[in-house]
């Protein structure tokens, strides 16, 4: 028997050849190792093809999960809006969902086939279609907006799937790259966490400094008071249950929510000091920081899976560390610094902004913007990673906060690149990308992303 | 005839919107081009169903390709970052190796890639050839150099991206 092809190995992988190829290409391959060998690369093929095809699915329960809730809010929104709704002899009473799973209508057994859309836009519109089974209807929703359609999609801020909290403590744990390390090179202030590993790596990272952005406003307007050591005490002491917080298993909502309520407090505190410099802006700006300090304590001892990390003691700035741990600090600090030096995060102004993105900053058209930043993090390929976000901060009329976030292109990556990017990341604005987002319906957002100037 | 489709779509929803996406990338829109799916199978029942509904769906997903895209790069790139989280770069290697995969995926021509799609579905020889229209004895071929392909084009992505890093 000659050699072995590629479409036979391939047929005898899959279990396609019949008995008598089969027993053929077995005796050939006891005797041939050059074929034999053949089979363990295409096998290796395989199996690499087919691990890169399920690697387009989502994760399990992150996509699925999120859809169920947001159908149970389309399921209210559509019943107030339904009434009296045209299309409404179509419903079945019976249909309507309740419980997780796709949205259900009827269609009479009966109707005309004409009386389907063919076309898919409508069937878009009209959500997801559903076949009650065996009961002799058909399942469809009548049309509406190709935005509200897209809208369930939101923002589910109150919707963290498993795959997401695995990513956030991923991000969570992750070694800093380029973050101030004060507390890691000043023995007098560092904390001696050496002993907690997993709290030293909560403490340092990006969510938990993000976490305690908020505390050098309280330092700054002199509120907390005392001395500088009594500060630092206080900062270390509020990074410590920070950094609690965010070795709790259930944190990753707290987390997000407190990162958005510290920023926007933050954006409103930036503002107010700005306009007002007298002391009763002082005096709200104290108000408002306690009531964030206390909602992140409250949060933190409201979660039962913190007190995981309450059994151990939280860092405190105790003893100066050993010699060599303090210069591995300076060491490990050193080395960020240069391989990644650490842009200046927070609100800058229009002018930098511009500087920063080579354009000017883009903004939505009719909408006062509540603050300009800078925030850290390249989101997706062909970012000038040096060059941090420009994110433009709207407060919403309903309240609700929205990012439009902006990162200049590496030069000569072109506009736009590949579709694909543009899918998963946002859209171009000459060598700058944009992306849209907020606590706000998706509905807001569709007509938000037409307005960005 | 409805209770035919009805169990149609409980066998046949999940997996044809699961290769929808891997094959668009886009999940509403590999959820519309099942649906349109199993309207036309409303109209026309089909008598080997399986290979039928991947069938249409394929064809959609090519007659598509264009018009869709433009029309829902706005909406898709809000319904694709349904986390508002200010960090911008949580689950971004996850992303960033789909879309890897998925430009690796392109690289193949339409036959290829859709024989690959299907297999991943558990479709059998036989059925890849109905569905694609293919002899049987063409699947293996087919099969071999598409898995082939898929894998030295993304190894040729990550080396380049490794290069330009």
């Amino acid at each position: 028997m000659p050699h072995l092809d590629d479409a036979t190995i391939h047929t005898l992988l899959d279990r396609e050849l019949d008995s008598a190829e089969q027993q053929a290409v077995e005796s050939h391959l006891a005797e041939c190792e050059q074929c034999t060998a053949r089979l363990a690369e295409e096998r290796s093929i395989m199996s690499g093809a087919e691990e890169l095809i399920a690697s387009l699915d989502e994760p399990p329960g992150e996509k699925s999960e999120v859809r169920s809730e947001k159908s149970e809010v389309r399921g209210e929104k559509e019943e107030a809006r339904r009434e009296p709704a045209s299309g409404a002899a179509f419903l079945h009473p019976s249909a309507e969902p309740r419980g997780k799973g796709p949205p259900v209508v009827l269609i009479p057994e009966g109707v005309p086939a004409g009386w389907l859309p063919r076309r898919r836009w409508p069937l878009a519109a009209a959500a997801l279609l559903v076949v009650a089974g065996g009961a002799g209807w058909l399942v469809f929703r009548p049309n509406e907006p190709t935005a509200v359609a897209v809208g369930t999609e939101s923002l589910a801020l109150d919707t963290v799937t498993d795959a997401e909290e695995a990513a956030m403590s991923a991000a969570i744990m992750r070694a800093p790259a380029g973050l101030p390390a004060a507390d890691t090179t000043d023995p007098d202030t560092s904390p001696q966490v050496a002993s907690m590993p997993a709290a030293q790596a909560a403490f340092d990272s990006p969510a938990t400094q993000e976490f305690s952005n908020a505390l050098p406003i309280d330092l700054a307007v002199g509120v907390t008071g005392g001395s500088s050591s009594t500060a630092d005490e206080q900062q270390v002491r509020l990074r410590a249950q920070a950094a609690e917080v965010a070795l709790a298993e259930s944190t990753t909502l707290a987390i997000r929510e407190s990162l958005l309520a510290v920023e926007r407090a933050r954006d409103s505190l930036a503002q107010l000091a700005q306009r007002r410099s007298d002391d009763s802006a002082r005096q709200a700006i104290a108000i408002q920081n306690a009531e964030a300090t206390e909602r992140r304590r409250a949060e933190a001892q409201r979660r039962d899976a913190a007190e995981v990390a309450l059994e151990s003691p939280p860092p405190q700035p105790v003893a100066r560390p050993t010699a060599g741990a303090a210069a591995a600090a300076r060491d490990e600090a050193t080395t960020r610094q240069r391989v990644a030096p650490a842009p200046r995060m927070g609100p800058i102004g229009l002018d930098e902004a511009a500087d920063l993105l080579g354009q000017p900053v883009h903004a939505i058209d009719g909408m006062r913007f509540n603050s300009v930043s800078l925030v850290p993090g390249s989101s997706f390929p062909g970012a000038d990673a040096a060059r941090p976000v420009v994110r433009v901060t709207y407060i919403g009329v309903d309240g609700g906060i929205i990012y439009l976030d902006q990162q200049r292109l590496l030069d000569g990556s072109g506009e736009g690149d590949t579709e694909e990017v543009f899918r998963a990341s946002g859209w171009y604005i000459g060598s700058v990308r944009l992306r849209l987002m907020g606590d706000v319906t998706h509905d807001s957002l569709a007509v938000l992303v037409g307005k960005v100037r | 005839m409805t209770a035919d489709v009805g169990e149609l779509f409980k066998l046949y929803h999940g997996p044809l919107v699961r290769m929808l996406h891997r094959r668009t990338g886009d999940r509403d829109q590999a959820e519309e081009l099942a649906q349109e799916t199993f309207a036309r199978a409303v109209e026309a029942p089909p008598q080997n169903p399986r290979p039928w509904l991947f069938a249409v769906a394929l064809n959609l997903v090519r007659e598509d390709a264009r018009t869709h895209a433009r029309r829902s790069r706005r909406l898709t790139l809000l319904k694709s970052e349904p986390q508002s989280s200010p960090a911008p770069d949580v689950d971004f290697e996850r992303r960033e190796r789909q879309e890897a995969v998925r430009d690796a995926l392109a690289q193949l021509n339409d036959r290829d890639r859709e024989a690959l799609l299907l297999k991943a579905e558990g479709f059998s020889y036989d059925e890849i050839a109905a569905t694609l229209g293919l002899a049987r004895g063409a699947i293996g071929t087919t099969l071999a150099r598409a898995r082939r392909r898929l894998v030295e084009a993304y190894r040729a992505q990550e080396l380049r991206k490794h290069a330009a890093s």
